[in-house]
């Protein structure tokens, strides 16, 4: 990357940000709220870059490149990533460029030889799904709904991401690989948001990547 | 030259003013989508944001012919308003002014409604009062001084004046939103037809709206469906009558309190003007910005923050968002 790039990962409750500097070094940190504390993504996710930016010895206005974590994922947190990245990038003079957060995960463990399944935390009992098998393929599944919802995954696949590591015990019963909570193949790297995110369409602004409609409910569709 | 973005509610909002305040251009991205709901949903308010505020942005800074490297600062509404739809104009503000290096300023959602007086085109100097009336506030505040120090002598104890507006447009069957819709319609009924509440147990300046919605809706229940329709005029020029009987009221004891004669009007409700006739009929000496400073737009934020001081650059990297119940709570 011939340019400051900065990469943003708030699609979880973790927050991420990481700096790829044009000659290849890189920092990438991440916040994760305590047991019972809110997401701290709009309080922290400028705070890092500005430590980043100065541990490596530059600044804001090197910032050439912005890529962030379009989702799925975490409905106030990716606003606020795609909203600090639009402002970001509209300062830089370019457009932010969107990654799927299922895909950068996957991106993570891309050197792994088996296959690969991303399951991000989507609330209310479901989760985020994508496999490397089948990465254009990515949808939300409810889990509680089903008693064997991993009935589809590919057979010995490793599962990574914080949905990943909440099923951990009946994903690893079902025979399938789930690394330690704290391994960072369930981490969404900043970095490789940067990575992804070069596949972005050139003058295309960033949007959500939404897998499930809204929950509000046109009156005319309620017989209101 | 300062940039203002407001996102509290269903407006994305973005506007360019110099720094002593002289407007050159503010934009309003309508989010017309909430026609649909009955009414403003937080869910879809936070996702057309994300599309409508950086084109809004964008539009601001074209139509006032100002460049980015023009800018010195960048103001945005903090709260109160809709958590999710404020966190994208003030995510969108910090990257901006940390990319640009310019400093930020936080404002409060009804300090710009009070400041919107000022965009009034009159000479307009404290102290008076300012009536706030719109979808999610309804107070009387007394701005003795220039800047944001100003204490409310009045405020709803339970629904705000816009939102009785919208309840009883979608009890009526008149859509969304209710302001217009209701005054429209009231054109050809009489105010007098129905005796709807003032809320007159409400001592003092507050008010309150929440049993004139409950009126509205057994009256509805009483008549039948048929009758109710074929009222549908009268029903709707009684309960604004109401509506408006109780801020002129309240407006005329706040006067007599405090002594304070002169009162601005702001909040989308000011763009009623069966409100700004009866206040005016009631001797009341009215200030009203125009509409386009009424309804939410970022030109009031802007105009508010030109009184206020720079954030330290750590409170303006981790700026956050807070509610009403937040609001209530400070």
């Amino acid at each position: 990357m011939s340019v400051l790039s900065v990469g943003i990962d708030t699609s979880t409750a973790e927050t991420g940000v990481g700096v790829v500097l044009p000659d290849g070094r890189s920092l990438e940190r991440f916040d994760l709220p305590q047991p019972g504390s809110r997401p701290a993504h709009s309080s922290a996710t400028l705070r890092m870059l500005k430590k980043i930016l100065a541990d490596m010895g530059t600044g804001f206005d090197e910032i050439g490149r912005v890529a962030v974590t379009v989702g799925p994922g975490s409905f106030t947190g990716i606003r606020i990533g795609l909203a600090t990245a639009n402002g970001l990038a509209l300062a830089a003079g370019v457009k932010a460029q969107g990654a799927s957060s299922l895909l950068t995960l996957l991106r993570g463990a891309a050197d792994l030889s088996q296959p690969a399944v991303a399951l991000i935390d989507a609330r209310r009992g479901e989760l985020f799904v994508a496999t490397n098998t089948a990465p254009h393929d990515r949808f939300a599944l409810p889990v509680a709904e089903q008693a064997d919802w991993w009935r589809d995954f590919p057979a010995g696949a490793i599962c990574i991401g914080d949905g990943a590591v909440q099923n951990a015990e009946v994903l690893r019963e079902a025979g399938f690989t789930v690394p330690m909570a704290s391994d960072a193949l369930h981490r969404i790297s900043p970095i490789n948001v940067c990575l992804e995110a070069t596949g972005w369409p050139e003058d295309v602004d960033v949007a959500p990547e939404y897998l499930r409609s809204p929950d509000a409910i046109p009156t005319a569709e309620r017989g209101l | 030259m300062i940039l203002a973005i407001e996102t509290s509610c269903d407006d994305s909002c973005a506007a360019v003013l110099t720094g002593t305040g002289e407007v050159l251009s503010s934009v309003v991205g309508s989010q017309v989508i909430h026609d649909l709901y009955g009414g403003v949903v937080p869910e879809i308010a936070a996702r057309h944001h994300l599309e409508l505020l950086l084109p809004v942005v964008e539009r601001a800074l074209s139509d006032a012919n100002v460049e980015l490297e023009d800018l010195e600062r960048v103001a945005v509404t903090q709260g109160p308003g809709l958590v999710g739809a404020l966190l994208v104009g003030i995510a969108t503000a910090k990257g901006l002014a940390v990319g640009l290096d310019i400093p930020l300023r936080a404002v409060d959602h009804l300090h710009g409604h009070v400041a919107a007086s000022y965009l009034a085109g009159v000479e307009l100097e404290p102290p008076f009062l300012c009536l706030v009336a719109s979808g999610g506030h309804t107070l009387i505040a007394n701005i003795q001084e220039p800047g944001s120090d100003w204490s409310i002598v009045g405020t709803t104890i339970d629904d705000a004046a816009g939102e009785a507006f919208d309840k009883g447009a979608r009890i009526l069957g008149l859509g969304y939103p209710g302001g217009p819709l209701v005054e429209k319609e009231a054109e050809a009924g009489d105010p007098a037809a129905f005796d709807f509440p003032r809320a007159a147990g409400v001592p003092g300046v507050d008010f309150s709206f929440a049993g004139l919605k409950t009126s509205l809706l057994y009256a509805v229940r009483d008549l039948g469906e048929a009758e109710a329709e074929a009222r549908r005029a009268d029903l709707a020029a009684s309960y604004q009558a109401a509506i408006v009987d109780q801020l002129v009221e309240r407006v005329s004891r706040a006067v007599e309190t405090t002594g304070v004669s002169v009162v601005a009007f702001g909040g989308g409700v000011a763009a009623n003007s069966a409100a700004r006739m009866g206040l005016t009929e009631a001797g009341i000496n009215l200030v009203v910005p125009p509409t386009k400073y009424c309804t939410d737009n970022a030109a009031m934020i802007g105009r508010a923050a030109i009184e206020l001081p720079d954030l330290p650059r750590e409170a303006a990297l981790a700026l956050d968002a807070y509610s009403t119940a937040d609001r209530s709570a400070r």
